[in-house]
């Protein structure tokens, strides 16, 4: 019965994902009409991605909201960011996953060890 | 209360997306591979959809019950293939007939088109069944000999208490993923799909009939990969199979960007001798 649930948590966090990826597709679209790829970091996707790498990674850290919204609302901005029109969001998402991956470290690691 | 229909259901729909995302994932690759921008991930999925409200038609030279109903049979053991693997953890032997049936599939979808194209895939399917249905059943066969068993969800339990099979039956791990490689989108094997025959057996099928065989692709990725996964690396929670998954993924996209589609007849041979190695190299370090 938990592996079922986890499977069904698995399918929210795939559909999640996918309206992340069309709502991102579209928004960069809609965006950038231009013909050529403009290689400017955005600040508003940049937040975007940093909060939804920030909550996928370290969904621990907020115990008072259920994990499983946290990881989908988490995967929705990644999927927004990550799938843009291509050659959008790649810096974005860089940024985003070192720094989540630096404060999963410290807050996971480095404090267990301590 | 544990409900069979929606654990089924869960489990097809998880394929289909999860399919669909990594082949999607597979075009990306391959297309960074070759310094191209590439579509976007979901494109595969978006794809699969999209043709399910295009125009179906069907050509003059088709024979119409064939025709639909190959494309039907594809969906069908692909669904059926999920349920064995991972609602009911049953036999590999049902894996190894619904691979078989997979390749009839191809066979029929191309002969049943009437296009020339469909035709060279149909003959192409043919033999080229004859060199991976030895490859996926060698790697099944070295399995069967390491664990004494075809049930996956035994499998599974052997893995727990003795570690995982890669390091146990590596040849067999070997075969299986040339297998995985075949059917990967513009594989170096992918002879029923080569480019020089169109889209092979999928060249006249359009509309919602080439949405259904999408689908079933991606179905088809999903539990050879999943099957990979399980067979070789033990018990894995969901983070692993997704990690796993991916890395797979852009292992068959890289090669997939770099190799070119061999000969059918290197193609075939080099299955052939894989397996030959595989199963022979098995038994010999069996015995010693």
């Amino acid at each position: 019965m938990s592996i079922m649930i986890e499977k069904l948590y698995l399918l929210i966090y795939l559909i999640v994902f996918v309206a992340g990826a069309i709502c991102g597709l579209l928004y960069s679209y809609q965006k950038h009409i231009e013909p050529y790829v403009v290689k400017e970091t955005s600040i508003p996707i940049l937040i975007f991605a940093i909060i939804g790498w920030f909550l996928t990674l370290n969904y621990g850290l907020l115990n008072f909201i259920p994990h499983f919204i946290v990881i989908s609302i988490g995967l929705f901005l990644v999927a927004f960011v990550l799938d843009m029109r291509p050659g959008y969001g790649r810096k974005e998402t860089v940024i985003g996953i070192i720094i989540s991956v630096i404060i999963w470290f410290f807050t996971q690691c480095l404090f267990n060890i301590m | 209360m544990y409900n069979l229909m929606a654990d089924i259901l869960i489990n097809v729909c998880i394929a289909f997306l999860a399919g669909s995302l990594l082949l999607g994932l597979h075009r990306k690759i391959m297309a960074r591979v070759q310094s191209r921008p590439g579509p976007p991930i979901i494109q595969y999925l978006l794809h699969s959809l999209k043709f399910f409200f295009k125009e179906s038609s069907f050509p003059k030279t088709v024979s119409k019950p064939f025709y639909l109903a190959i494309v039907v049979i594809l969906c069908g053991i692909w669904v059926t293939a999920v349920i064995v693997t991972n609602v009911v953890y049953g036999s590999l032997l049902l894996i190894f007939g619904i691979y078989a049936v997979h390749k009839i599939v191809e066979h029929n979808s191309g002969s049943s088109s009437g296009s020339p194209y469909g035709k060279l895939s149909c003959v192409r399917a043919v033999y080229s069944a004859a060199s991976e249905l030895p490859l996926f059943g060698g790697s099944i066969l070295v399995l069967y000999l390491t664990v004494h068993t075809m049930d996956i969800g035994q499998i599974i339990s052997y893995q727990a208490a003795h570690g995982p099979l890669i390091f146990a039956a590596p040849l067999a791990a070997l075969m299986f993923f040339v297998t995985i490689i075949t059917k990967a989108p513009y594989s170096p094997f992918g002879i029923t799909l080569g480019k020089d025959i169109i889209s092979g057996f999928e060249t006249e099928h359009f509309g919602f009939l080439r949405g259904f065989i999408m689908i079933s692709e991606s179905m088809c990725w999903y539990v050879l990969l999943w099957l990979f996964l399980t067979l070789f690396f033990g018990p894995l929670s969901i983070i692993g199979y997704v990690i796993g998954m991916i890395v797979i993924t852009c292992i068959t996209g890289l090669i997939s960007a770099t190799t070119p589609m061999l000969n059918p007849n290197h193609s075939v041979m080099s299955q052939m001798t894989i397996t030959l190695i595989g199963v022979v190299g098995s038994i010999a370090l069996m015995i010693i």
